[in-house]
């Protein structure tokens, strides 16, 4: 006998409403583990997403400023040919050209024509003729036919560079980017063709494309100084913050994306270009505060969603445990009726094959047949009283009366009521008792028809002059194990589990050797209504053994509670 | 003429003598006032012709793609001659030509939002007015130094007005420290704003409309109080009395029975009705 195993297989084996409620724990967490994983890709995906949106309008306005200064640059080639082949006349002829420019593109914002001295000979503002420049404001000029974006000018036009610098409290701030052109004529002279353009029209572009959303942008020189930004307001023409590190982030190539320092303040999503042809920096960037804000949004929509699916399946447990309870009643209901209405006429088939028996002993032919009906009558009955007593344990073994009883008791009372039938098969009997009372609270009844049942199966199957051994033991500090062992035959080892099933018998007794098929049934019934556990085992040397395991004291009231 | 209808007994005692009084007098009257009125020609005519400024974005716009007319004074001129039972033709007309084209009657009536201003006033007759509007800024979004009307007149900020508009008087009046540039052809406004050569430009708010509508980097700026309102009425020639009143029955009507309300809405110049 393996007993720890058993005790084992006992111990972890549910009930059944147990089975459900594992059934509803895994369903939950299935549902939460389902709501967790896609909250965690959601996660990832806004991030993501924020990366690919960055750069998208990244690359946009990039290529927005690159165009307008490729178009500039176009424009200011153009008028360049006019001076070139002007001649003395430059001044002249260059203002009428240079002002149709400034009405088809709207980025100029002025054009002015500068010889090397700095002396504006031409320009598309009236006042700002025959000025001189100092040409240092610039910084770097070209040194050759490539036009060179110089540094911001806090000034509307160049004529304000020569006005008095000092700055009204509360006045306007008015930049100028220009783009400077360099001029050789064919008689040495150098002329320098100045463009100012309006860093505004670089916001306006990232206004109208950024518009509602909660994106930023700006775009600087590579030195880092700011030429526009929206929709924060950073100062321009001051360097930005931390951008030698953001070049760093882009280091070997152009343009990137990464989360980390930006133009912003605290740690943002940022989409970082460098243009080839300008030396402009765009950065589009968005705070990775906001792309928590979306993730806790959706977060919350998936949490209502998870918490709702929890109550559907609670509401469906409750719903099919309902329905499993109800459907068990109305079984043994009518499990009981029919019963009770089966044993009427069967009483007055058995009355009357009693009194044909009797009456026919003269006749044995007809006293043969009466006998039969009597038989089978019996079975019948036999039958009958095992349905009703299985659906009596079913229906109300909740109100059994649990009393305190001893075990061993049990065990002399089986012995003493099968004794003349042990006695006609020839089969011995041994009761294996300890010696003190072992105390057992619970159906006294019931358990004496479950001891019965088990000995008076072992009894069917001991042939004569072989023994039944009956006795009970303490397995654990609070089970009790009553175990009847015989040496039959044994069960076939496939079969050990299901002749506990209702109207399963085993092969060996399937010629009809007078079981009903519930004999076995109603005693795990019985035991699992007590929180115990009975199960069989066949022993190596011959024959099998049943272990009946029940709780003792405060287990069997804890199983009665639950059972009720 | 008196002889031939009272001659006759069979018609005397047909109709009684003092209802043949009153059909006579109703009959010479009725044909002295299709010999005079306006409203009296164009129910002769049987249609009604409106002047209209084909390029009056939200007001009177021929789209050029499709050629169809909307905005709110063509709901309201058809709104016009359904009430008077008459058909609707459509003559192109603009502010400096519709003084010439009311006089020489080549249309009956100008519907296409004409401000009633002195110089205008002088020369025709206005109807009551059925919408009005105070004076707007525009200025760019990118331009983030000005966002409310406070932020216009201080240091530094270039104002600009179309040439000759009401507006420039007005501007000129106000505006103490910043400057003021009259915008003059070829140059328009909305190019010397994205130029960045004025900071922000003054218009009324149709134009105001009709440039957000057309660039989206366009910001509209409304001043706090309205104090210079200028009034928008229907133009019509001088000296027709019963047309003048006529037109202004079917002004006080549309305010009165939601269609000008319902119109505006349609057009965005709800803001500008006058109630």
């Amino acid at each position: 006998m393996n007993r720890p195993s058993i005790l084992m297989s006992l111990a972890v084996k549910p009930p059944l409403t147990r089975q459900g409620l594992w059934f509803v724990t895994v369903i939950t967490l299935i549902v939460a583990l389902s709501v967790g994983w896609i909250v965690w890709y959601e996660k990832n995906e806004i991030v993501s997403n924020d990366k690919r949106r960055t750069e998208l309008f990244a690359r946009l306005l990039d290529d927005h400023a690159v165009r307008t200064l490729d178009v500039a640059a176009l424009a200011l080639a153009d008028l360049s040919e006019v001076v070139r082949t002007s001649g003395d006349a430059t001044a002249n002829r260059l203002r009428a050209p240079a002002l149709q420019v400034l009405g088809s593109l709207t980025f100029f914002r002025s054009l002015a024509l500068i010889d090397a001295s700095g002396l504006v000979l031409t320009s598309t503002r009236e006042l700002g003729q025959d000025q001189l420049i100092d040409l240092q404001v610039f910084g770097s000029l070209p040194i050759n036919e490539s036009p060179v974006l110089s540094r911001l000018l806090p000034v509307r036009y160049l004529e304000d560079l020569t006005a008095d610098a000092r700055q009204i409290p509360g006045a306007l701030k008015v930049f100028s980017l220009p783009l400077i052109r360099r001029i050789q004529t064919q008689d040495a002279r150098t002329f320098y063709l100045v463009g100012l353009l309006n860093p505004d029209f670089f916001a306006n572009f990232q206004a109208v494309t950024l518009g509602d959303t909660d994106l930023s942008a700006v775009l600087t020189s590579y030195t880092g100084g700011i030429i526009s930004s929206y929709p924060q307001v950073l100062a321009l023409g001051t360097k930005l913050a931390g951008h030698l590190e953001i070049i760093d982030q882009l280091k070997p190539r152009t343009q990137g994306t990464y989360i980390g320092a930006g133009a912003s303040e605290g740690e943002q999503i940022v989409s970082v270009r460098t243009s080839r042809a300008w030396p402009l920096m765009t950065l589009v960037e968005r705070p990775m505060s906001a792309a928590w804000n979306d993730w806790f949004r959706l977060l919350s929509w998936f949490v209502l969603v998870g918490a709702l699916a929890f109550v559907v399946i609670a509401l469906m447990a409750r719903v099919a445990w309902r329905s499993a309870q109800e459907a068990a009643r109305i079984k043994a209901e009518f499990i009981a009726n029919i019963s009770h209405e089966l044993r009427t006429p069967l009483q007055s088939i058995l009355g009357f094959s009693e009194l044909g028996l009797m009456r026919t002993q003269d006749q044995p032919r007809l006293g043969g047949m009466f006998g039969d009906i009597h038989s089978s009558g019996q079975r019948m009955l036999a039958l009958v009283n095992d349905l009703l007593d299985i659906s009596k344990i079913d229906s109300t073994f909740s109100q059994a009366a649990f009393s305190l009883i001893d075990a061993r008791q049990l065990v002399s009372d089986v012995e003493s009521e099968l004794a003349p039938l042990l006695r006609a098969r020839f089969v011995k009997f041994e009761a294996r008792l300890p010696e003190h009372p072992v105390m057992l609270r619970a159906d006294a009844l019931r358990i004496h028809q479950v001891l019965r049942n088990v000995v008076a199966n072992a009894m069917k199957f001991s042939a004569p002059g072989q023994k039944i051994i009956a006795g009970l033991d303490i397995v654990l500090p609070d089970t009790l194990h009553f175990y009847v062992q015989d040496e039959g035959c044994g069960i076939p080892q496939n079969e050990l589990e299901n002749i506990f099933e209702p109207f399963v018998q085993s092969s060996l007794t399937k010629d009809g050797s007078g079981g009903t098929g519930l004999g076995l049934a109603i005693c795990r019934r019985i035991v699992l209504a007590h929180g115990g556990d009975i199960r069989a085992e066949n022993i190596p040397t011959g024959g099998a053994i049943f272990h009946i395991y029940l709780p003792l004291r405060e287990a069997s009231l804890r199983s009665k509670a639950e059972h009720s | 003429m008196c002889s031939l209808f009272t001659g006759s007994r069979a018609f005397r005692r047909l109709v009684p003598r003092p209802w043949l009084a009153f059909l006579l007098l109703l009959t010479a009257l009725s044909s002295q006032v299709s010999a005079t009125t306006t409203e009296a020609r164009i129910r002769d005519a049987g249609q009604l012709k409106v002047c209209i400024w084909p390029d009056y974005y939200g007001v009177t716009y021929r789209n050029p793609h499709t050629r169809a007319l909307s905005g709110i004074d063509i709901d309201l001129s058809h709104a016009l001659a359904a009430d008077l039972g008459v058909d609707l033709v459509y003559v192109d007309s603009s502010f400096v030509t519709l003084v010439d084209d009311l006089l020489s009657e080549r249309c009956e009536i100008g519907m296409f939002a004409i401000g009633a201003i002195a110089q205008r006033a002088s020369q025709l007759t206005f109807s009551n007015s059925y919408m009005q509007s105070g004076i707007y800024a525009i200025t760019t979004k990118g331009q983030r130094q000005i966002r409310v009307w406070g932020d216009i007149d201080r240091p530094g900020v270039v104002v600009g007005v179309q040439a000759g508009s009401f507006m420039e008087p007005i501007m000129r009046d106000m505006l103490t420290q910043a400057s003021l540039v009259v915008v003059r052809p070829p140059m328009n406004r909305e190019k010397e704003l994205l130029s960045g050569r004025v900071d922000v430009f003054i218009t009324d708010y149709p134009n105001g409309r009709r440039v957000l509508d057309r660039n989206d980097s366009i910001r509209l700026i409304a001043p706090d109080i309205h104090r210079e309102v200028l009034p928008y009425a229907y133009a019509l020639k001088p000296g027709d009395q019963s047309w003048l009143v006529r037109v202004n029955q079917f002004v006080d009507a549309i305010k009165r029975d939601g269609r000008l309300e319902r119109a505006a809405q349609q057009h965005g110049m709800a803001p500008m009705v006058v109630k």
